[in-house]
């Protein structure tokens, strides 16, 4: 399935949900990295990225999202992640990145949590 | 069906260093791996490491230049798939490679392909001069 990106203001102040729906191969991470630093110079610096629909992801897509979290970060926010499925939380788990991100269980925590 | 004593199957492609040729190779190993009937998280181990070797090799290896080649091969035999990942390149020092892992670089933004390699494959091995990997991986059906 070729990536989608939605992106959804959300009430919360200067928080903004960012749905993937797809893969993230290396292409595919350009297109993310672009999308979710248009939604920082937006001034929304406070993104829940749903993850629940990514079915693969490469060491390029963990990259992305690690730069845009320390961007968002040093704006004030901070990137969180809805949990993806197996095996793509495998990925996150092998390179210890679950103890780099904040990552739900739901949405709603999510964004409960902002 | 799937028919047990399939024939080994085995390929080479010789390709420009350009992020397409990465889908040339994933798409024909991953038909390889669909017609020996492997399951999803064969499918899934498998391309990801591939994507890794691929990836390494032009953006690495040969710097990115279209005008060099990355040359992949796979061999699908019996329970196992051996892929083979070349470049242009004079190679690198494996022992130099940061642990992605490690506190000190968990916020890197790069340094985790080898890690996901050799975690998603059985076997990952370097030729000498560094610019060769070997993937193996086994009990794929």
């Amino acid at each position: 399935m070729q990536m989608q990106v939605e992106v959804q203001e959300l009430a919360e102040k200067d928080a903004c949900l960012v749905s993937v729906h797809g893969q993230i191969h290396l292409l595919e991470a350009k297109e993310l990295e672009q999308r979710l630093e248009e939604v920082l110079s937006d001034g929304r610096s406070n993104i829940v990225l749903d993850m629940t629909d990514v079915s693969f992801i490469t060491s390029d897509g963990l990259g992305v999202l690690i730069k845009v979290r320390g961007d968002a970060r040093r704006a004030g926010g901070n990137l969180s992640i809805v949990e993806p499925p197996e095996p793509v939380l495998g990925v996150f788990r092998t390179t210890r990145l679950t103890k780099l991100f904040d990552i739900y269980p739901s949405k709603e925590e999510a964004v409960a949590s902002l | 069906m799937v028919d047990a004593e399939q024939t080994a199957e085995q390929r080479e492609f010789v390709l420009p260093s350009v992020p397409e040729s990465r889908e040339t190779v994933e798409r024909a190993v991953m038909e390889a791996l669909e017609r020996r009937g492997c399951g999803e998280d064969v499918l899934f181990a498998v391309r990801l490491a591939l994507e890794e070797a691929v990836v390494n090799a032009i953006r690495h290896g040969n710097k990115s230049d279209p005008n060099k080649r990355i040359c992949v091969s796979y061999l699908v035999e019996d329970a196992r798939i051996v892929i083979s990942v070349e470049d242009e390149g004079s190679g690198f020092d494996l022992d130099s490679v940061p642990d992605p892992t490690a506190e000190e670089n968990l916020e890197a933004d790069h340094g985790r392909g080898i890690l996901l390699m050799r975690v998603y494959m059985d076997e990952v091995v370097y030729n000498e001069r560094g610019n060769r990997v070997t993937l193996t991986k086994m009990g794929i059906m």
